[in-house]
């Protein structure tokens, strides 16, 4: 239940952001992106935010994943290449890449009605 | 509509905690090594052999986490080790820092050189949380294919060490032991390699040195 943890972070710092903002009104959607070396997946995401989300300033609102797919940069000639399976040698020189995106899990923004 | 722009990572307190055991361990001198892997490669297996020969020289205690059960645990308690048991209950797929802190906390740090973080069996989970430790062993044995480092990188992307296990067991899987080691180094072309076999001890002594030597780094002794 990978999501059911990840989610609950997700809900935590989004309550903490809302309080630290003063925002007190209804929240209409909370947006994240996830790396997709995660492994986590969207659907799931959603479900344990709806039970996580209930009975909090959350409840009612969309969890709004966008995936990131994996990004490397080659060590040696410094180019980046989108990345279809987690292959880190580099397409041109052949040398160690290393990720520099897909891994992220990040809390993006909150839309709050007035 | 108001937009709150939190562009964070929202598991950034536990970060908080994983640096804070990081500094503890630091400050004694210990070494963390966090194994994970799959159910059933070896784990407790190969700490069942490599613990009773690092213990010849190392202080050392086992954190122990097992989703419903103390087998794990009692496996090692009956070779004299001690060990802090996590059951993280079924919900929840790895250790996180919480418990882990509650752990460290628990072991008598100030008479230890080397603790190890067995983790809870699963590929995916325990790889992204830092529990403070100096390195993740990734554990991976022939029988579970070739092709499982491309399927869940992330592991062994964030290992520094992979054991292959079970290498006794090759001939009989037809497992290509190859080609899971290039499988391995194509996600992490850093990453060093152990083969070995925890039931019958071959190649047991590589995985002790290896430790041996990161503690010895870790004290700058060489």
């Amino acid at each position: 239940m990978h999501e059911g943890a990840i989610v609950q972070a997700i809900v935590d710092a989004s309550l903490a952001a809302l309080r630290t903002n003063g925002a007190t009104g209804k929240v209409k959607e909370v947006r994240v992106l996830v790396g997709v070396c995660q492994g986590l997946v969207p659907d799931a995401m959603e479900m344990f935010f709806e039970m996580q989300s209930a009975d909090t300033q959350l409840a009612g609102a969309k969890l709004a994943v966008e995936l990131q797919s994996m990004v490397a940069r080659c060590a040696t000639c410094r180019h980046d290449f989108d990345l279809p399976e987690p292959i880190m040698f580099c397409p041109q020189c052949g040398r160690p890449m290393e990720m520099i995106k897909g891994k992220e899990v990040l809390l993006q923004a909150i839309e709050v009605e007035e | 509509m108001t937009t709150i722009v939190v562009a964070k990572d929202p598991r950034s307190e536990n970060q908080q905690i994983a640096d804070g055991i990081r500094a503890d361990l630091a400050r004694r001198a210990i070494l963390a090594v966090n194994l994970i892997s799959s159910p059933g490669s070896g784990k407790t297996t190969l700490l069942e052999r490599a613990l009773p020969l690092l213990a010849k020289d190392l202080r050392l205690a086992v954190i122990e986490a097992d989703a419903a059960t103390r087998n794990d645990a009692d496996r090692l308690e009956k070779l004299g080790i001690a060990v802090e048991a996590i059951c993280t209950g079924v919900t929840s797929c790895h250790i996180a820092q919480p418990s882990a802190r509650k752990a460290f906390d628990n072991l008598p740090l100030d008479r230890l050189d080397l603790v190890v973080i067995e983790n809870v069996g699963n590929l995916v989970c325990p790889a992204e949380e830092d529990l403070g430790e100096d390195a993740k062993i990734a554990v991976l044995s022939v029988a579970e294919g070739e092709d499982k480092p491309l399927k869940y990188p992330l592991l062994f992307q964030e290992a520094t060490l992979a054991v292959v296990n079970k290498i006794d067991a090759t001939i009989a899987l037809g497992a290509d032991v190859d080609l899971m080691e290039r499988n391995i180094r194509a996600v992490n072309p850093r990453i060093e390699i152990l083969r070995l076999s925890a039931r019958t001890g071959a190649g047991v002594p590589l995985f002790v040195d290896w430790i041996k030597d990161r503690l010895r780094r870790k004290r700058g002794e060489q």
